[in-house]
């Protein structure tokens, strides 16, 4: 297998944290090396966030610019912030359910518009609103994991057993129900 | 022996455990807090851990245990070492008995800090040893091994973390909890040693500069200072993260530089010297100060005075912020590649919905306006420098000193703001002083109980400790009016219209006031959460409701709205004229 870079952004408090973890989990559960890295501190006062998972990895823990293989964009603006980091042939999963930016102006459909420019393999989808049918918004995460999950060179049960391990077990099920949801 | 996906900061926390470790003491701080809450999850009875009112008490709590005998530890983030120093130059002198590591975690960039501070410059300053990571592996594996490196020579040693190494994670091999030789673990008087009175100090000062000879001969022969053969008369020494990124650079130009990576200061100069001997120009990539590049200079005059070193002194390598693997190809190769970037908006972090600052915020600007001078301190309100209520941010505890300074010369009114963890650590003194030498201020404590920025630490105010026991509650207005102020009130921030009222009444009187508003933090509120809204048909559209900044309250067009953010502190609801705020 070949490195695998992901880059995962969004805003704090989304879960973004804990999507990196179960991907990172999961990969050394098959004995791959993992790096990652994660910004801590003020990314819960609503600020953006940015976690990075590098599987097949032995150097660093921040993936430099032009790396990545896939970005999970838990929202529109902060996907387009980070999409320098994707490769030119890289995949992009994004999240088009905005969250806005307090006293400032947020223009949603140039951002749409600037992923679907630049972004040769893009998957955009209110994810926010199938996680509430669904049943909660905060397995937001654990549903964008399952759907981005075939990009990934790790084995299904290798994030499910991550699961086991990241998820208190009273929210186990509602959470393996949105990784499954789109699984025909 | 076991595999595990880490975050560098737990990583640590099992090197310390492995290292045989029998107390650690620490106050949080960005990055460095996980360490202590991953050692109280990691440790079992057998090591004492607590949190501390600040980083130069908890140093000494180490020293003390280390005089025991045991290994212990200080925790801190790299300005916590400023506050730790006073202690540890002079814990140089007189040398340790048990193993005593400092681990200090430094942030180039300042993710989250008031400095980019290069905690190796203590090295030499302070005359110890520091030990530098590349990798989160290495990082544990050397916070083991410093309690030994440690205590053979009875010297403090720093292992310096930065926030990609204490925020990064990495697949982490993990052992055993290591077993010392029985050693005699009393205290043993010993003025000689320990008492630092002139006629000792001219001793310990001649043996610690022997020690420091000897350290640096050991130095030589530690593998982790390493020559990584390559190719050519071009060489790259790096330490830290910027070996990493060297390393990764190579790895997608192919190119076979050799590698010298510095782990320890002092740096070891013959194994230096041997590799600077086969060069023409050699580039040095470290985060923080030209630390080794200054040393290769002095190096280079004896091994290679042809050399051209290549650097932050040099202008090569960008002297402010942190590496990475663009800016190692910048320096290498002079170009700066081109990545599409759009100009989006920033997204700054804000104070929570029903956060109970935005109410202090709120009672203070509506009480002494918006041209009082509200000297602040460092917390979660640090955030309040957007609303004009905070006009400085120097270090812990300063707020309160320097808004005596201005006091003693500004005729407005001077607001110094302060948190509850904040105050404990540095701004007593500052309080007993403005009392004692007269200050006419009015002090602010924003008393949410907990150490919120750092993530909702324990601290002497909240009666809990760091392993989640009950002990004593410092209780704030008696210990404010123990240290000689006359006027200290305690209100309630979410009670906006009382609070306005109560400050009205005392805001005049002569002297140090204090205003402790007192109100959980919304994050470990255990509240039952209430929803609201605004009914438009109600709504004015005066927008007074926007001054209290919560993120809740948007402006749509004209329309004012409460979004799903809404924590249902009802402050809004309280200061609406018109009562078109309701609960749904």
């Amino acid at each position: 297998m070949k490195k695998f870079d992901i880059l995962i952004c969004g805003v704090g408090g989304q879960g973004i944290i804990l999507c990196s973890n179960i991907i990172g989990n999961a990969g050394v559960i098959e004995g791959l090396p993992v790096k990652g890295s994660e910004i801590h501190g003020m990314s819960q006062r609503g600020g953006s966030v940015e976690a990075h998972v590098r599987l097949n990895c032995k150097l660093g823990p921040v993936i430099p610019k032009g790396q990545a293989d896939l970005i999970i964009g838990f929202e529109p603006l902060e996907s387009v912030r980070y999409l320098n980091f994707l490769k030119p042939d890289g995949i992009a999963v994004v999240n088009s359910f905005p969250i806005p930016i307090y006293g400032l102006k947020y223009e949603y459909e140039e951002i749409i518009e600037i992923l679907k420019t630049n972004v040769k393999n893009l998957y955009i989808e209110n994810f926010t609103s199938i996680a509430e049918s669904i049943g909660s918004i905060k397995i937001l995460n654990v549903l964008m994991l399952g759907f981005s999950s075939k990009f990934i060179p790790l084995k299904k049960k290798s994030f499910i057993e991550a699961m086991k391990v990241l998820i208190p077990s009273k929210y186990f099920e509602i959470n393996l129900k949105a990784f499954n949801y789109f699984e025909k | 022996m076991q595999v595990k996906y880490l975050l560098g900061n737990e990583a640590i926390a099992y090197g310390l455990y492995e290292g045989g470790i029998d107390a650690s003491f620490a106050y949080p701080g960005t990055p460095s807090s996980e360490i202590t809450e991953y050692l109280i999850s990691i440790a079992n009875d057998d090591v004492y851990i607590e949190w501390s009112i600040n980083e130069k008490v908890a140093f000494e709590n180490a020293y003390g245990v280390s005089l025991t005998g045991r290994r212990s530890c200080a925790i801190m983030k790299h300005v916590g070492l400023n506050v730790a120093s006073d202690a540890l130059l002079t814990s140089a002198y007189t040398g340790i008995i048990g193993g005593l590591v400092i681990v200090v975690a430094d942030d180039p960039f300042s993710h989250s800090s008031q400095n980019e501070q290069d905690s190796r410059r203590y090295v030499s300053f302070a005359r110890i040893v520091c030990f530098e990571p590349s990798t989160i592996q290495e990082a544990k594996d050397l916070a083991s091994f410093s309690f030994e490196f440690s205590e053979k020579y009875k010297i403090p040693v720093i292992l310096r973390s930065v926030t990609r190494l204490s925020h990064g994670k990495s697949d982490v091999l993990i052992g055993e909890r290591g077993k010392r030789k029985n050693l005699s673990l009393n205290f043993i008087k010993n003025p000689e040693q320990l008492v630092m009175v002139p006629t000792n100090v001219r001793k310990a000062i001649k043996k610690l500069n022997e020690k420091i000879e000897l350290i640096k001969k050991d130095i030589e022969k530690l593998k982790i200072n390493r020559i990584e053969k390559g190719e050519g008369k071009i060489g790259i020494i790096a330490s830290g993260l910027g070996y990493i990124y060297t390393k990764e650079f190579m790895d997608i130009k192919n190119k076979n530089y050799p590698v010298f990576k510095v782990s320890t200061y002092p740096i070891p100069e013959k194994k230096l010297g041997k590799f600077l001997k086969e060069l023409k120009k050699v580039y040095i990539f470290e985060e923080g100060d030209p630390v080794i590049e200054e040393f290769v200079y002095i190096c280079s005059k004896k091994y290679n005075p042809d050399l051209k070193i290549c650097g932050k002194l040099s202008g090569d390598v960008k002297k402010e912020g942190e590496l990475s693997v663009e800016e190692i190809e910048v320096s290498l190769t002079k170009k700066q590649k081109k990545f599409f970037a759009f100009s989006l908006p920033q997204r700054n972090p804000l104070l929570c919905p029903g956060c109970p600052h935005l109410g202090s915020f709120y009672i203070l600007k509506k009480v002494f306006g918006k041209d009082a001078i509200y000297p602040g301190d460092i917390g979660c309100y640090t955030l309040g420098v957007r609303f004009g209520t905070i006009d400085t941010c120097l270090c812990m505890g300063s707020g309160i000193s320097i808004g005596s300074g201005i006091a003693k010369f500004e005729k407005k009114y001077v607001i110094s703001i302060i948190g509850d963890s904040t105050f404990f650590h540095a701004g007593i003194p500052g309080l007993i002083n403005s009392v004692y030498n007269k200050s006419n201020q009015i002090i602010a404590i924003l008393d949410n109980r907990t150490t919120a920025m750092t993530g909702y630490q324990p601290h002497p105010g909240t009666g809990i400790t760091a392993k989640e026991e009950k002990t004593i509650e410092i209780n704030l207005k008696k210990l404010i009016e123990g240290c000689g102020v006359e006027n200290v009130i305690e209100i309630d921030p979410y009670k906006i219209k009382k609070s306005i009222k109560e400050i009205e009444k005392f805001k005049e009187k002569r002297g140090v006031k204090v205003i402790i508003f007192k109100r959980e933090c919304i994050q470990i509120s255990n509240k039952e959460k209430k929803i609201y809204y605004i009914d438009k048909n109600i709504c004015k559209k005066c927008k007074l409701c926007l001054e209290l900044n919560c993120p809740a309250i948007i402006q749509n067009k004209e329309i004012l709205e409460i979004n799903i953010l809404c924590n249902g502190c009802g402050m809004c609801k309280e200061i609406c004229f018109f009562d078109a705020i309701k609960e749904k």
